[in-house]
């Protein structure tokens, strides 16, 4: 099974920051992370490109917290 | 064109009371558990670092199984790597940076968890500000990156 990870707004972080771990952290490039970032402003959450097996999406998830952000992870 | 090299680093020399409560921080996810006073506020005692991930119970204790404690350890080696560097950093190494990026979030939300008061606000408040002002110079290095 695939699982996936949603991105979730919140109160600590900003758009430097948000964009900064996309990029860094998750792997995305520079627009993409971008782009996710102001799709998380807009609407509160965004789901991140990353659709892996529950081990890997786990990883991901969990250096996304260790980094700061709110992430929810799911089946896809 | 300015050069951003060392921007990210300046501001740390003069956080001296958010390297306090890093100290702080660093002890209780040792877990010293003599409480100890930042201000008027007694800080200590970390419990929950981070949220669970699903509101699926089932989902939310497999990944704390799997994930809780590497994750607790690397906050814990990234605020201990922050607290060698504080104060002398050259705004040049990715890890140094990493380091107190992860370092001055968990802070936050360390202090976030604790009553509310003026002065920790204040120094929640310089964390949050001083992990922009590095996301943004450190964004402004990229090649690729556009204002």
């Amino acid at each position: 099974m695939m699982w996936r990870i949603v991105l979730w707004d919140d109160d600590m972080n900003t758009g430097a920051t948000m964009t900064f771990v996309l990029h860094r952290v998750v792997g995305l490039t520079l627009a993409q992370a971008v782009d996710l970032t102001h799709q998380v402003g807009r609407e509160g959450f965004a789901q991140v490109p990353v659709i892996a097996d529950q081990q890997e999406t786990g990883v991901v998830a969990a250096r996304m917290q260790v980094f700061g952000l709110r992430v929810e992870v799911a089946p896809a | 064109m300015t050069d951003t090299r060392h921007a990210w680093s300046a501001g740390f020399r003069y956080h001296s009371q958010i390297r306090q409560a890093m100290v702080i921080f660093e002890a209780s996810l040792r877990g010293v558990r003599t409480p100890t006073r930042l201000g008027r506020v007694t800080l200590g005692g970390v419990t929950h670092l981070f949220s669970p991930v699903s509101a699926d119970a089932t989902i939310a204790e497999e990944f704390r199984r799997a994930h809780t404690q590497g994750m607790r350890a690397e906050v814990l080696r990234s605020v201990q790597h922050a607290l060698r560097i504080w104060g002398r950093l050259d705004g040049t190494a990715q890890e140094d940076f990493d380091a107190l990026f992860v370092a001055l979030a968990q802070l936050a939300r360390f202090l976030q968890a604790h009553p509310a008061d003026p002065a920790i606000q204040r120094v929640l408040d310089e964390c949050l500000m001083l992990q922009d002002d590095m996301s943004s110079a450190w964004l402004r290095q990229q090649p690729t990156w556009q204002e």
